[in-house]
């Protein structure tokens, strides 16, 4: 089972670009003319004789996978009945919230993988050696889930928020439309355009008049579904 | 006089962190300076400020974050006695500069007003808290204007730690270090770059820690809905409080653009003695390579949009004019936020202000005098806010709304972005890796002593020195990296080292003494935080 929800980004990214909290906190550590060492340090373990896969979160819409296996991991897999392709590995990635995989096959000097992912979503990936649609698993990574990146539509109905008020608040929190790119992956990650977050705020679908008249401040997922001042939650103020 | 009666809150943070720098094995080490730069240009002057409150009798609230790391170089006497050293030279640099200035008026007051503030930082340092700045803090701490709150152990990004039990170490070996220091067990913690991952706070719970900040999407983006978005704390369902960082008032401090250290009047942070000066001039003042580099002492001002060669004389008078009036700026618009947050509110709202500690006087030259003027401003001239603690807050309104807070940072793009990118992502395989061995060794020896219990603690430090968020954040932004390569690997392949032996049952003492000299933090360490956990889904298996 495939799915169009996970794609592969490979094995490099483009360089971020560091935003203002770096580039003020990137003083306190001097200046790179202010090295005159070359030393690096001594060699890092090249391998650790393990047959592992560790899945990380970049993200609401990036993971990435590292791996080591071991020549005895891929003997094994080598020789199994069915053969699989001797220079390639297999990436499974499985969406296990909304119950999907995609297979990613990658060459055996390769050691992470890059894959694009939704907001919100646990995810597991295995890898191993696979031909056509025969495989052998041989490590199998940590559950992640990528984290949210709208606000919710769940309510809580005894911290019930009336919707004009919160739209007033989001908008004394500074969230116009420029903060709420450069505040949040929304932007950097292209997962949502300005003209895409632009045309579903002044659909009308989506929100009241009030907000119309105010500064853009969100994405059409930053409000998750349509039922902006909808849904419940059975959960309860605490008293400590 | 700020009223007893306000309508709204003021929570300033200051996060105060350096990652543990320190050489022993070399006479004079470039990158200790960053401790001593931000010793004399940002803790000195914020205790100088805050004594003078104490002593116009200014009431006044504000947190601060002393991470461990810091919170060890502070009490480091070999680190203490390089501090005195390196203030002494600057003292004599400035005599020299208050001489050489005599006949020119443009920067005289600025050389002298250098000297005054290195030799009053000397006096502070080690005249008034005996070289030890924790009795400093700790003393406005006892004093109840200063809530100093903890740290992850080395600064480690918790994030990206595939371990439960190494992220649980993280947060027990910061509140052991913090007793020591400050004899008490925190009230908060910042976790380290604002990084949260739901369930974290099932080890602060575990620490008896009450509240952490979490940036403003974290809480935005709780489910359920955040009623107060976040001029409230949240509670998250283990009664651990998260309180959200308010965007617009740091946009106004922290933004070189749009906020105020970005004036033309401030010190120009680029331009400086040890590259315009005469090189025979500053040499012996450098350090004993002889390379040209920052010495601190800068006398221009920004400007404006113009080469560093066309930057104007810096004017201290004009400087703190400006820093006043930017303070009260900041009040103004905090006081027009909460009159329109009571509006909206039914509760008093609280605006929470963060920021890196070391932006306040390192970058922005001024901005332990901002901070100076808005605390006085704050107490003598509104009665509409109030600055206040995140505990007595949580004290004052102890009912607050159960949300599961989102994953979060306070870096760019608001994830993890800036600490996993393709420049620094090699260091997890190592990381994770050394997690997996820490926990499996603190298995395989439930009760060590005498040197496996050394060597142990030691691994568990090793470790820990290499989790500092700080190596991924200096690939990332490409300032020293070859240092924050060498140090992650030395302490990746130390670590590595004493695992073998402690597997093959055979250590080095000699080797073991030596690199417990050198990273000889956290003298209470105990492995067993280490201890591990019953099975979840958060490791890695083989299969077959």
């Amino acid at each position: 089972m495939s799915s169009d929800k996970v794609r592969d980004f490979g094995s490099t990214q483009p360089e971020p670009d560091p935003g203002e909290q770096e580039r003020v906190e990137e003083t306190k550590y001097g200046a790179p003319g202010d090295e005159i060492f070359i030393d690096e340090g001594p060699p890092l373990p090249p391998r650790y004789g393990v047959d592992k896969i560790r899945l990380h979160v970049q993200d609401p819409t990036t993971v990435c996978a590292q791996w080591e296996l071991t020549g005895d991991g891929l003997d094994a897999g080598r020789s199994m009945p069915h053969n699989p392709h001797p220079s390639a590995l297999r990436l499974e990635l499985t969406d296990l919230t909304h119950g999907c995989s995609m297979l990613t096959d990658v060459t055996v000097d390769t050691d992470n993988w890059w894959f694009k992912a939704e907001p919100d979503t646990e995810y597991r990936i295995r890898i191993g050696l696979g031909s056509g649609d025969k495989n052998h698993w041989i490590a199998e990574s940590n559950v992640i889930r990528t984290p949210r990146n709208a606000i919710s539509d769940a309510v809580d109905v005894q911290w019930m928020v009336v919707g004009e008020k919160f739209l007033e608040l989001l908008r004394v929190t500074g969230f116009d439309e420029e903060s709420f790119l450069r505040q949040t992956m929304a932007g950097s990650m292209g997962m949502v355009s300005k003209h895409a977050l632009r045309e579903a705020l002044f659909s009308g679908a989506m929100f009241s008049g009030a907000l119309l008249s105010g500064r853009v401040f969100g994405s059409p997922n930053l409000f998750g579904s349509a039922h902006l001042f909808g849904g419940a939650s059975d959960r309860e103020g605490v008293r400590r | 006089m700020s009223d007893n009666n306000p309508s709204g809150y003021l929570a300033l943070v200051l996060h105060a962190h350096l990652p543990y720098v320190r050489h022993p094995e070399h006479e004079r080490f470039l990158e200790e300076d960053w401790l001593f730069e931000a010793i004399s240009e940002t803790y000195i002057p914020l205790i100088q400020a805050f004594d003078g409150l104490l002593k116009d009798g200014v009431d006044f609230r504000i947190t601060m974050t002393i991470s461990p790391p810091l919170a060890e170089m502070f009490a480091d006497p070999l680190l203490q006695d390089r501090y005195v050293e390196h203030i002494d030279r600057l003292i004599e640099l400035c005599r020299g500069e208050v001489e050489r200035t005599r006949h020119m008026p443009e920067f005289r007051d600025t050389a002298q007003m250098y000297l005054n503030h290195f030799k009053s930082a000397r006096d502070v340092f080690a005249k008034q808290y005996g070289k030890n700045l924790n009795s400093a803090f700790r003393k406005f701490q006892d004093r109840g204007v200063l809530e100093i709150i903890t740290c992850g152990a080395t600064h480690g990004f918790l994030p990206l730690m595939v371990r439960r039990e190494a992220r649980r170490a993280q947060v027990a070996a910061a509140v052991r270090n913090y007793a020591k220091h400050f004899g008490r067990v925190p009230a908060g913690i910042w976790l380290p770059e604002c990084g949260y991952s739901p369930g974290d706070e099932e080890f602060l719970q575990e620490e008896g820690i009450r509240y952490f900040f979490i940036d403003t999407h974290g809480v935005l983006f709780g489910k359920p809905r955040p009623k107060y978005g976040v001029f409230a704390p949240v509670y998250c369902s283990n009664g651990v409080a998260a309180f959200g960082r308010d965007v617009e008032s740091s946009r106004q401090v922290r933004s070189a653009r749009e906020g105020y250290p970005g004036d033309t009047n401030y010190r120009e942070f680029y331009r400086d003695l040890g590259y315009d000066g005469d090189y025979e001039y500053v040499r012996p003042h450098l350090h004993p390579d002889g390379v040209r580099r920052n010495l601190g002492v800068k006398y221009y001002r920004i400007t404006g949009q113009v080469d560093l060669a066309d930057k104007q004389p810096y004017s201290v008078k004009a400087a703190l004019e400006t820093a006043a009036t930017h303070a009260g700026n900041f009040m103004f618009n905090r006081e027009r936020q909460i009159e329109h947050l009571a509006g909206v509110m039914d509760r008093r709202p609280i605006i929470v202000a963060p920021y890196d500690a070391e932006l306040f006087g390192h970058w922005w030259f001024e901005g332990p005098m901002f901070l100076n003027y808005l605390m006085r401003k704050i107490y003598h001239d509104q009665k509409t806010i109030k600055l206040i603690s995140c505990s007595e807050y949580l004290d004052e309104y102890k009912t607050n709304q159960v949300l599961e807070p989102a994953m979060s940072t306070w870096g760019a793009g608001g994830y993890n972005l800036v600490w996993l990118n393709s420049s620094n992502q090699w260091l997890y395989r190592h990381l994770n890796e050394a997690e997996d061995r820490m926990v499996e060794l603190a298995s395989e020896f439930p009760n060590a002593d005498g040197l496996v219990r050394r060597a142990l603690n030691q691994a568990a430090r090793e470790l820990m020195l290499a989790e500092s968020s700080d190596w991924a954040f200096i690939i990332t932004t490409d300032t020293v990296v070859p240092y924050a390569k060498k140090r992650f690997k030395e302490h990746i392949t130390r670590f590595t080292r004493l695992y073998e032996e402690l597997k093959a049952g055979r250590i080095d003492e000699n080797w073991l003494r030596d690199i417990e000299s050198k990273d000889n933090l956290f003298n209470e360490m105990d492995y067993r935080i280490y201890a591990s956990e019953p099975a979840r889904n958060d490791t890695s298996v083989k299969i077959h």
